[in-house]
Formats: structure tokens, sequence, C-alpha cells
């Protein structure tokens, strides 16, 4: 029979044994599961640069000790990790809305003759946290498609960034873009696709275009309309577009802080015109029916005078002229 | 008898040594536990008690050796070898000159 300190011993034993098992297997899972072994493999690189001591996973600093440190191969391998993550997501269905909300990065639009929605994604970001807690989200009411970007990272830590390539069907008959900080560019568009497009610190551009609303606070806008209704902010930036075949019943607003306004348009417009800035000049090429003329001010009719356009700007200049 | 009383000291800083261990990895098992619970139930993302369960792993895996096998005298006992081989040294050299 043996006592109880020989129970106490063989227990001791095998807890010794339990603890240095749950010691590799949490180094184990640890390692693993380094969001940056997870995405470059296994190696002794990845190995010694996952534990490389760091201050939120900064890879410049990353980078910065690896050259202290006279790493050559491991520098290489944290430049590579500058590479995106590219992804896309596929939508079939007869929708004829589709709304693309971002905050960081580019958004392009362009219309093809399939009859699906193909979003393309590129993910960037400093640290590969960044990238992995960039999600995007793809979902679809009855009519209208929704893409938005999410993020499991909150606040200043919120680093990444997604450019959007988004082909649409040109059978769409309403586009809706939004980002914070990047360009939103629309090509191939068709004369019937309404758009809603804005930006704080890109610039717009779209090739084509029904109702138009832009919006941008230091970045320019570029259209070329042939709608009904016209809206174009800006603050800082350049307004430059072209108006064609405007169809009336609608109005046609525009202004800017400081930057100029340059419109081009066909010698049909029939508008209300007023031109009307505090401190930049303003012309018009059109042989019009002037009500008022002043040095920053002009009011009057081109044709019938049936569409109201109304450009403002503060100190930026405004021109008119036919294509 | 003074021996016998070195003898009765160091087994019972042995069988406390062990005890203690048990007791430490009792309390290491039952506080990860309830670490994985509160990580899984609040966060479910990053398994951050892993991080608790390695690094206070290993303090008690210490703790095991220095009961189990160097018995707590793993540094004593190499210190008390080395003063040994000293002396033996010293011993030589008394001996030839």
């Amino acid at each position: 029979m043996k006592n109880k300190g020989y129970y106490v011993n063989l227990l001791g034993i095998i807890f010794g044994i339990i603890s240095f098992l749950i010691i590799l297997l949490s180094l184990t899972f640890i390692i693993r599961n380094r969001a940056y072994i997870r995405h470059r493999g296994f190696s002794i690189n990845t190995l010694i640069l996952t534990f490389l001591p760091n201050r939120q996973e900064n890879l410049l600093s990353r980078m910065r000790l690896v050259r202290i440190r006279g790493l050559k191969r491991i520098e290489r391998e944290l430049e590579r990790s500058f590479e995106k993550i590219e992804g896309e997501e596929t939508v079939i269905g007869q929708y004829k809305n589709i709304t693309i909300k971002n905050v960081a990065g580019h958004i392009r639009i362009s219309t093809w003759d399939e009859d699906y929605f193909l979003i393309k994604y590129i993910k960037t970001g400093p640290t590969f946290a960044n990238i992995e807690a960039l999600e995007v989200e793809v979902q679809t009411d009855k009519n209208s498609v929704y893409v938005r970007r999410n993020t499991r990272i909150k606040g200043l830590k919120n680093l990444g960034s997604i450019s959007f390539e988004v082909f649409v069907p040109d059978t769409v008959v309403r586009i809706s873009a939004e980002s914070v900080s990047g360009d939103i560019e629309l090509e191939g568009m068709q004369r019937s696709i309404s758009q809603n497009l804005k930006t704080v610190s890109g610039r717009i551009e779209t090739d084509n275009s029904a109702d138009l609303t832009t919006k941008s606070t230091s970045g320019s806008i570029t259209f070329q309309f042939s709608g009904k209704n016209l809206t174009a902010k800006t603050v800082s930036g350049r307004i430059g577009g072209t108006l064609t075949d405007v169809i009336p019943g609608g109005s046609l607003d525009l202004g800017s802080v400081s930057g100029p306004i340059h419109l081009y348009t066909d010698k049909k417009l029939n508008a209300a015109v007023s031109l009307k800035s505090i401190s930049g000049s303003v012309s018009c090429e059109h042989p019009m029916t002037v009500s008022i003329k002043k040095k920053n001010q002009l009011e009057g009719k081109i044709g019938d005078g049936i569409i109201p356009l109304e450009v403002k700007t503060t100190s930026g200049s405004i021109k008119i002229q036919i294509l | 008898m003074e021996q016998k009383e070195q003898k009765y000291e160091m087994a019972k800083k042995i069988a406390k040594n062990k005890v203690s261990f048990i007791r430490h990895f009792i309390a290491y098992v039952v506080v990860l536990i309830v670490l994985a619970i509160i990580n899984n139930i609040f966060s479910r993302g990053r398994q951050w008690w892993l991080y608790v369960a390695l690094l206070w792993g290993i303090f008690v895996f210490i703790n095991f050796l220095n009961a189990y096998i160097f018995k707590g005298g793993g540094l004593k006992r190499l210190e008390e070898d080395l003063v040994q081989k000293e002396l033996e040294k010293l011993g030589k050299e008394d001996h030839e000159k």
C-alpha cells in the first residue's frame, strides 16, 4: 500500500507536465495567431518579426528597429508587408440604385454591359492589424445595393483605407458615393443615371450624368451634366462642368468659397442666369438679356430663360462659355 | 544530531515546496479558466488570456522544477559543489608547497 506522499509526488509530477504543456500550447497558439504570421506564413523571419518590440504594431518603428539591427532580409520582408489585400464581391440582381460609403480611399465606378454588380476593393494600412480590421459590407434591399466600409478598430488607431473599383450594369438609375478623404470618379456613365457624390478632401469627376448633386470641401468637381437638377458645391476646390441638353423644370445651383467656377454650355441653353461673387470676376459668353450688371454680379436671361442657373462664389471667379 | 536536524529541515523544505507547487498549480488553472471565460464573453476577438497562461505558466513550471527536480536546493547544491572544488584545489596547492 502506497502512502499519501507517493500520490502527492505523482500528482505534482503530473501537474508539472501539464503546466509545461500549457506553456507550449499557449505559445504555439499566440505565435500562430499573430496577424503578421497568419498573413505571411510561418518562417524564421516572420517568427522574429512577430516578437520584435513595438508600440501598437507600428510598422515604421519596426522598420527603424530592424534597420538599427541590420537585419536586411527582415527589412525587405517588412517593406513587402505594405502590400495590399485585395478582394471582390459580386451582386446579382436587377437593382436600380447603388450606394457606396467609404471613409479613406478612392471610389471609382464604371458601367458595363454585364447584368451584375462587381465590387473590387483594395485594403491598405500601416499594419496588418489595420488591414485585417477593415471590412467591406455589401447589402441589398428591394431596389438597392449598399456597399459600406466598416472597421473593428475605432478612433485614432483606425488607419486603414479601402479603394473601391465598382462595375455597375448600365441599367442602373441612381448612384450615390461618399468618401471622407478620397477621390470619387465615375466613368462610362449614361445620361440617364442620377448621381449623388460627396467627399471632403478628394476630387469628384463624372463623365456624364442626369440629375447630379456633388459636394466637396477641398477637392475639385468636374462633370458633364444632361439632366434636370444640378447642385455642385465646394469650399476651396474648383468647379468645371459642361451642361448639354439640360431638361427644363429643374434648377442649376453651383457655389464655391474660394474656388473658381467654369462652365461650358451648349448654344441651346435657356436659362435665367444669376452669377454672383463677392470679390471674384464674373463673365458670360452667351448673348443674354441683362437685367443687372455689376463688377461682381451678372443677372439676365439666356434664350427664353426657363431654367434657373444660379452661381455664387466668395472669392473665386465665375465664367460661362459656349461649347 | 546537528546533521539529523539539517536533514529534517531539508525534508521539511522539500515537502513545503511540493505542497506549495500543487497549490500554485491549482490556483493557476482556476484563474486561467475564469480569465478564458471572461475573455470569450466580453471580447471574443483576441485571446489575451493565453498571454497570462504563458507568462504565469513559466513561473509555475519554475516552481515545479524547484520542488521536484532540484528539490529546493538547485543553486545551493551547485554552490556547495563549487566550494568543495575550490577547497580541493587549495588543498592540492598546499600539498605541492
